[in-house]
């Protein structure tokens, strides 16, 4: 019986170990395996993965020069062939989220999308995942094993410690199934990794002008945040690039101190800012959503009130 | 139809390996596309859901219904791969109630050829995508394999992501998901698509499929005469005597229950104040629990 976890990222993929520890009693499973897949240079170091939580690393090289789900999803499956896997989990990003359908579909098995809990008792698997434009929590229950589950950053949190020892290698046939990569562009600059961020300062359209996100800069410099945004100015303005993009089509971000400048609040932004430890909302609309999802409110001209707050926190960290 | 079938099937050699060909079929026109589909779901309007405020559940009886609105781009984009490949019949397909119709005329009215409605034998909610994409899988192949199919990344309410690429694993084919932009070509497609880090340029040949967001193009507006000739349009409605997997849905995970996010947020409004002074209460709040100035 067995645990599998995938992940193109290593942090990630210990905290989907430990998961995936934590898990296992509840479905009966014994071991859990990393599957370690990717072309050479993109594949992670099997030390840290089997103190993160695997008792096993599948190494599987793949003669692609970047993600593409065919080949991956025949890793996949290949390297969970024939074993008794229980669960599969996956992380919620655009690839993960794509390989997790195909191989669900391979199987004939269940997948839960973005999941921000897992309880397995008695070998079988509830799940949360939010729904209704991030406005609603649905539960699952898989009807049978194995289960496969996309899982934001955040939900577990890494261990070290664990002795796994066991490497194997293994070399997969895949089908391209006539689809081949053409062309790789890097990010553009000016990425940002708001998941990692301790403080995210989010500009909205309450900004009147692109040369006005200074304002956010200088909060965020305050603080020593990052800056990111909702989706019109990513989407639409292209003030900012879309990696500062946060809510439900963008990034889930959970840093400690959140700021929302001139952000409305719609649910589908929410959706990726909700578990943000403290909130201060800035709006000069009293009845706004973003502030029936605020620990600070502060009703007002932004443009008076951003360089108030950057002014209060310089001064508070000089005493 | 049933050479579309085989087309799909036949990359999976004997060994498993991979097969570097696949023969298109000839269309009566000449050109290889006859098919094009999109995949779309008529979903209850988010932005409309109240919450019960005895069972903190939402209420979804009576919310109006509407198009997914990734689905319109799915069918933006699938008009236009269609006068890229030099035309094709182009078919919506939902798995829905014949209530869907009200979703479909739009996409009608938009350029689709045809609407198919797949009604399953259980109510809606009981399907999952595992369902959802077998069903459509079962339909597209009764019907041929189209060489383009079009689906959203996520759907407006249950925002899975799964459909597309699973439809794809179930028909054999590739899919791109996440496209920023596609270019058509008789035999294929190009599609560069945003892979989280960067922008990978995929060269699928057909079948594929392809998934597209909102950022994807801008869906065309159909004016009133498009509007009235899609009252003309075929939807065809397809119950579960038609297929095997709308008879008896194969199905992954169940729901249990729904219920309104809480919000236990403090709630600190602070208005009709001074800006300095409003900074200057929060700020202290928040030096006090640590979180600037602290280190
Ligand atoms: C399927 C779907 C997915 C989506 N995904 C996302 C997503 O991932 N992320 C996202 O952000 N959005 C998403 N959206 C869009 C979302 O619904 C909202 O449209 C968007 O979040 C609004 O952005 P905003 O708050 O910047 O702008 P607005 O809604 O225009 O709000 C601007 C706010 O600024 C305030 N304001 C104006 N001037 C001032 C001033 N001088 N001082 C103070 N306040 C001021 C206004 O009162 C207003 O509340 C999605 C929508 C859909 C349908
Ligand atoms: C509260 C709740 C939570 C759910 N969570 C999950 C979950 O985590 N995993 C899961 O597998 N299922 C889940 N479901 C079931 C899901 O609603 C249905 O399976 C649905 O048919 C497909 O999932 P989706 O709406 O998330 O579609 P997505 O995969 O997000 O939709 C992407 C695209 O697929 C196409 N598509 C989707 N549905 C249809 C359709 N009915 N007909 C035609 N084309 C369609 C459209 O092109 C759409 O834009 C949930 C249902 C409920 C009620």
């Amino acid at each position: 019986m067995v645990l599998a976890v995938f992940a193109e990222e290593e942090k990630w993929g210990k905290e989907l170990l430990a998961g995936a520890r934590a898990l296992a009693p509840g479905l009966k499973g014994g071991k859990v395996l990393f599957l370690n897949i990717g072309p050479d240079g993109a594949r992670k170091d099997p030390a840290a993965l089997l103190s993160a939580g695997a008792d096993e690393v599948i190494d599987v090289a793949l003669p692609l020069k970047a993600f593409k789900v065919e080949e991956y999803t025949d890793a996949v499956v290949a390297a969970v062939a024939g074993c008794d896997l229980k669960l599969l989990l996956v992380p919620a990003t655009k690839n993960g989220r794509d390989v997790a359908a195909r191989v669900a579909q391979r199987l004939q098995v269940g997948c839960s999308t973005d999941t921000v809990a897992l309880r397995a008792s008695h070998g079988s698997l509830e799940v949360d995942r939010a729904v209704l434009g991030g406005s609603a929590l649905a539960t699952l229950r898989f009807a049978k094993l194995p289960a496969v589950a996309t899982v934001p950053s955040g939900v577990f949190e890494p261990k070290g410690g664990h002795q796994g020892t066991a490497k194997r290698t293994m070399e997969v046939t895949t089908d391209a199934r006539n689809a081949a990569i053409i062309g790789i562009a890097p990010q553009a600059a000016g990425g940002v990794r708001l998941e990692d961020a301790k403080v995210v300062v989010a500009a909205g359209r309450g900004l009147k002008k692109k040369e006005d996100l200074k304002l956010c800069d200088a909060l965020a410099a305050a603080v020593g945040g990052e800056v990111g945004c909702t989706r019109p100015l990513s989407a639409d303005l292209k003030w900012l690039s879309e990696s500062h993009w946060i809510g439900l089509s963008g990034k889930r971000v959970r840093p400690k101190l959140y700021f929302a400048v001139g952000v409305s609040g719609q649910i589908q932004h929410v959706a990726g800012m909700r578990d943000s430890g403290t909130i201060v909302a800035i709006n000069k609309d009293p009845d706004c959503p973003m502030f029936s999802n605020t620990d600070y409110g502060l009703v007002g001209d932004l443009y008076e009130i951003v360089p108030a707050l950057v002014a209060a926190i310089t001064a508070a960290k000089g005493r | 139809m049933r050479a579309a079938w085989l087309r799909a099937h036949a990359r999976e050699g004997p060994d498993g390996g991979a097969l570097n060909t696949v023969t298109l079929l000839p269309a009566a026109g000449g050109g290889a596309v006859t098919r094009i589909a999109i995949c779309a779901k008529h979903v209850v309007d988010v932005a409309r859901v109240k919450i019960d405020k005895e069972t903190n559940e939402p209420i979804l009886k009576g919310v109006g219904k509407k198009v997914s609105v990734a689905d319109k781009n799915a069918m933006e984009e699938a008009l236009r791969l269609k006068d890229a490949v030099g035309g094709a019949q182009l078919v919506v397909y939902t798995v829905g109630t014949p209530d869907a119709k009200d979703s479909l005329k739009e996409l009608l009215a938009m350029g689709a050829d045809k609407a198919v409605i797949l009604t399953p034998s259980v109510p809606l909610s009981q399907l999952d995508s595992l369902a959802t994409a077998t069903i459509l899988a079962d339909a597209m192949r009764a019907d041929g394999v189209p060489q383009i199919i079009v689906c959203g990344d996520a759907s407006e309410d249950d925002t899975s992501s799964q459909v597309g690429p699973r439809l794809a694993e179930a028909l054999g084919i590739s899919n791109v998901s996440i496209a920023l932009k596609t270019t058509g070509h008789t035999d294929r497609v190009e599609v560069s698509r945003d892979s989280g880090n960067g922008t990978i340029t995929i060269d699928a040949r057909f079948p594929t499929l392809i998934t597209v967001t909102e950022e994807t193009n801008k869906p065309r507006l159909p004016n009133i005469m498009q509007i009235m000739a899609a009252t003309k349009k075929p939807v065809e409605l397809r119950g579960p005597e038609t297929l095997p997997s709308l008879q008896h849905p194969p199905v992954g995970l169940v729901p249990v229950r729904v219920v309104a996010l809480p919000s236990d947020r403090k709630g600190i409004i602070l208005k009709d104040l001074p800006a300095a002074e409003m900074a200057q209460r929060v700020v202290a709040d928040l030096k006090k629990a640590g979180l600037i100035g602290g280190d």
